[in-house]
């Protein structure tokens, strides 16, 4: 690992156990308002000032973080369950099984994802409550996302059914739930977590555009998409650059997470 | 120590078939043959012309492959055409097992070789593995590997290909099976391991009883293994009889290439012996 995805890595780590811990950081809590110091410039009391509500700002991208960011494993989690169960079962049954669920595969990948995205969340209703929110951009993310990893785990399964290994375990009189289990599924694994580590960073900005777009999670509960929302407004960027923290935050998380999972990889 | 036990009458393998892939029709047209209890047939013959194709055509997985089968195949008096799936795992591995021919990748990566066992035995044993393990470590010690927990642990890219090959026979024989497929077990193997694996052959055959059909395309180690050979061209079997028989006094003119093309040393007088 080279000095550079070190630090990155650190970087990380630090970005991960502030969100956490937002709740021991923060002296306030993220739906806190104090009215008689709205749009609050930053101040000692309010390091990254205030919003039009009187919320702390700081205190809003520490509890954003954590949403973000255990909202985007989650989701990954969901979809690569998702791609592994459809992948594995069209790798597996051959046939037509395979071709009907590749072809939907293929019109899925062809479809733009955030387009996709955005009519599907659009179609749901959007006065919701806050965990009601949470749920519907976790499934949606997950769901939707299911076709680019089914088509590499049913590769694998597919290339893993023909294996001389397979075939020996056949020739043992393996049963084939137990193949599948304890000889291509074990393979699957490799696949399965480079799955889950490409969809982190892509959930993150996905839930960002949800956000800034109000389509995402809902008020008062604090998210990275959320509180780029605030940046719609160019004019008062100058005015309060403490507004930059979140964009900076994500540029500074997904170029940390990319420098140490692509090296990883490597 | 390996145990000795069975004898039986009548041929404990008839085989009458015919099959095709979808991109080499007739691979195999009208094969016959019979095993014996506790007998070695050979199944010689070049690359590609469908020796593989029979094993997989025994235990009813050319489906794998893609390809298709004809015919009859009686073993031990019963017809496996009409066995149902469930009766053919229950046979495959107790009753008829296979030693492939690529060792390594036979196994599986993932896997840990203890592991790879377990699964093997656990494919027809009920009850405890650890209960088991001790005879599992003995069936190791009497195929000449290594019987500690330390070997158990590794993977098999830890372990030689003769290792590997060995574990694979060990997988093969640990539900002492009637008949052994061993489909070119040796051509992965140097010299000296390939020589080990053939006592090791002749051994379970003589311990064990157990009947070995061994596909190949090595000549000598067939001289040195079987008691019968069956030479196949082009997906027909043009000559069987006595292993003597077929190397001393071949009938057929393939059979006679086949032997000719054997190795030669060259002598100082330039005339080649054969090995």
């Amino acid at each position: 690992m080279t000095t550079a995805a070190k630090v990155a890595g650190v970087l990380l780590l630090a970005v991960v156990a502030t969100s956490l811990a937002a709740g021991l950081l923060s002296p306030v809590s993220y739906e806190t308002q104090f009215r008689e110091s709205p749009n609050a410039p930053p101040c000692r009391q309010f390091p990254l000032g205030t919003d039009e509500l009187g919320r702390d700002r700081l205190a809003r991208l520490l509890y954003g973080s954590r949403v973000s960011l255990l909202l985007a494993p989650a989701a990954a989690g969901l979809s690569v369950a998702l791609s592994a169960l459809i992948g594995i079962t069209a790798g597996y049954a051959g046939g037509w099984v395979e071709r009907a669920t590749m072809a939907a595969a293929d019109l899925f990948v062809s479809l733009p994802w955030l387009f996709l995205l955005l009519t599907v969340r659009a179609l749901i209703p959007l006065n919701v409550t806050p965990w009601a929110s949470i749920l519907i951009t976790f499934l949606l993310l997950g769901v939707l996302s299911w076709a680019p990893g089914a088509r590499v785990i049913r590769s694998g399964a597919s290339a893993l059914k023909r294996s001389e290994f397979a075939l020996l375990a056949r020739a043992s009189g393996c049963p084939k739930p137990r193949l599948l289990w304890k000889h291509i599924l074990p393979n699957l694994r490799p696949l399965m977590a480079a799955q889950f580590w490409i969809a982190i960073p892509v959930f993150i900005l996905s839930e960002a555009n949800l956000g800034m777009l109000g389509l995402g999670i809902a008020e008062p509960l604090p998210s990275w998409g959320g509180l780029l929302g605030e940046l719609q407004d160019p004019g008062r960027i100058a005015g309060n650059p403490a507004l930059l923290a979140p964009a900076v935050l994500l540029t500074v998380f997904l170029s940390c997470f990319q420098s140490v999972f692509s090296k990883e990889d490597k | 120590m390996l145990e000795t036990v069975r004898n039986d009458f009548g041929p404990l393998l008839s085989v009458s078939l015919s099959a095709s892939y979808p991109d080499r029709p007739d691979v195999l047209q009208g094969v016959q043959f019979d095993v014996q209890p506790g007998e070695i047939l050979a199944l010689v013959g070049q690359s590609g012309c469908g020796k593989s194709t029979i094993a997989l055509c025994i235990l009813k997985l050319l489906g794998v492959k893609g390809g298709k089968a004809r015919g009859a195949i009686r073993f031990q008096g019963r017809d496996l055409e009409w066995a149902t799936e469930r009766e053919m795992r229950a046979i495959r591995g107790r009753e008829i097992a296979m030693v492939p021919q690529s060792p390594l990748s036979s196994l599986n990566p993932a896997l840990r070789i203890g592991a790879q066992l377990k699964e093997a035995w656990r494919a027809h044993a009920e009850g405890e593995w650890e209960a088991a393990k001790p005879r599992i470590l003995q069936l190791l010690e009497s195929v000449d590997l290594p019987c500690d927990e330390g070997f158990l642990r590794r993977v098999p890219s830890q372990i030689s290909v003769g290792q590997a090959q060995r574990v694979l026979i060990a997988m093969a024989v640990i539900h002492r099976p009637r008949l052994l497929i061993a489909d070119e077990p040796t051509s992965a193997l140097d010299l000296i391991t390939q020589r080990e694996v053939l006592d090791l052959f002749a051994r379970l055959n003589r311990e064990l009883n157990m009947a070995i059909l061994y596909i190949s395309h090595d000549l000598l180690s067939v001289a040195a293994l079987c008691h019968r050979a069956a030479v196949l061209e082009r997906g027909r079997i043009v000559e069987c009889g006595g292993a003597e028989q077929i190397f001393e006094r071949p009938a057929h003119p393939y059979t006679r290439r086949l032997i000719d093309a054997l190795p030669r040393v060259r002598q100082p007088s330039g005339i080649g012996q054969t090995f």
